[in-house]
């Protein structure tokens, strides 16, 4: 305990009244037992797979998303090359080859496809730097952040909200990075602090679209009735 | 008590179906942290009860970071859901489950301020504080609605700080964690916010009549 520790204990008046002050912040009864319910129901429908979890990395998210590499990565991703560029990560060999198949897929793809590869891309971008951050490849991860603005300047002038799915695969985003950077070094912060950035973008972009779709564990519609 | 009354409460303990048989705990004196370790395994009983030891923490919390009762109530709902969601990828042993938690709720409040106010700073967005969030609770005392405006004049980290130590009931150590800080910057943010305290009502009582 140090000295200011001992100056400020906690039978010190000012903390006590402090103390005091919050303990008058309760939840009201009803609503306490409500969200029990609803949080055990949450974990028991997880638990059985009737809601999805997030995806975990490295595996395919939303159904359409798999229909539609499925297609495309027929025609594009035809050898072994192309499929294990898929895992690459930014400094390995085949990284740029991954780049270039979501380059051309963003090119062939139908308009209405355009949106769901953007928000992908910023998805793997970010992604990327996690699992370089959790091999503890600090230096690697910081210097993936570049991709991760540029994709996210990318979607952000596509213009149209992201979806509330695409908008909780970025909130779990923001719980990875902030949970990576209170042990990343200080030459790393930086750089998890400008992926963060990138990530809180879009769940806030997703809920000036979306407005009245609280349910779901998505937080993207939740509007001020102000 | 007359005989029809005391007829009519025999009768409806006649009625009364029997209570459930109480199915004894599998986790009779688990931890937080053992709880969490149970509840990412698939037990029930250990999410119920990780609610139990969490909700009037973390509602407090966030009550006293945002400004009104309704918000406080999404928000600590959306708490939970991500926690629930989230507790797979929950890394046991490399830090307290309430600090995890606590990141959690304040990750949270951070959207929750931004989404409301898209032009403005994190930092600045800190400033929604302890002063704001007690509008939305009955407070007893003058000196209690006194502390209520000197803590607004707290810097946001400060307000931050004391919020995680005295609402939440975290340690300096979790509250460091949660905040991304080191425990001696926290408890040095406690000193300087109670010290400040302390001199704001000091200088109120002189100047009052």
């Amino acid at each position: 305990m140090n000295r200011a520790e001992h100056r400020i204990g906690l039978d010190d008046p000012m903390v006590e009244l402090l103390k005091r002050a919050a303990s008058d912040v309760r939840p009201d009864p009803l609503y306490r037992r409500r969200l029990r319910a609803d949080t055990v129901n949450r974990h028991v429908a997880l638990r059985e797979g009737l809601i999805a979890r997030p995806r975990p990395q490295r595996e395919m998210g939303k159904l359409s998303r798999a229909v539609l590499y499925a297609s495309l990565a027929t025609a594009l991703s035809v050898s072994a090359v192309g499929a294990a560029a898929q895992n690459a990560v930014p400094g390995d060999l085949l990284y740029p080859m991954k780049m270039q198949l979501e380059d051309i897929r963003l090119r062939i793809a139908s308009p209405a496809l355009r949106h769901d590869l953007l928000a992908q891309a910023l998805d793997e971008r970010l992604e990327e730097v996690e699992q370089l951050a959790q091999r503890g490849e600090w230096q690697r991860a910081a210097g993936a952040v570049e991709a991760v603005e540029a994709a996210e300047g990318r979607l952000s002038t596509d213009g149209t909200a992201l979806g509330r799915l695409d908008a909780d695969e970025m909130q779990q985003h923001v719980v990875v990075l902030t949970d990576l950077l209170a042990d990343a070094p200080p030459s790393a912060r930086n750089g998890l602090e400008r992926a963060l950035d990138a990530a809180t973008f879009g769940p806030a972009r997703g809920a000036s679209q979306d407005p009245g779709s609280t349910s779901n564990g998505g937080h993207a519609g939740e509007e001020d009735p102000q | 008590m007359s005989a029809f009354v005391a007829e009519a409460l025999r009768e409806a303990d006649r009625r009364r179906p029997a209570a459930p048989e109480l199915v004894p705990s599998t986790l009779p004196e688990a931890g937080v942290d053992e709880l969490a370790r149970a509840a990412a395994a698939g037990s029930t009983e250990a999410v119920a009860r990780l609610y139990d030891a969490l909700v009037d923490r973390i509602y407090r919390y966030t009550a006293i970071r945002v400004r009104r009762r309704e918000d406080a109530e999404d928000i600590t709902q959306l708490v939970f859901e991500r926690i629930v969601t989230n507790l797979p990828r929950y890394r046991h042993g490399t830090r307290p489950f309430e600090a995890w938690a606590f990141r959690i709720a304040r990750n949270a409040v951070i959207d929750h301020v931004r989404r409301h106010r898209p032009h403005e700073s994190l930092d600045a967005a800190g400033e929604h504080g302890v002063g704001d969030g007690l509008d939305a609770i009955t407070l007893r005392g003058e000196a209690i609605r006194e502390l209520r405006s000197a803590i607004t004049s707290l810097t946001p980290d400060q307000q931050e700080a004391i919020a995680l130590r005295y609402a939440a009931g975290l340690s300096a150590e979790e509250a460091a964690q949660v905040m991304g800080r080191r425990a001696g910057t926290i408890r040095g943010l406690t000193f300087r916010a109670v010290a400040s305290l302390r001199r704001s009502l000091a200088d109120g009582d002189r100047s009052a009549p």
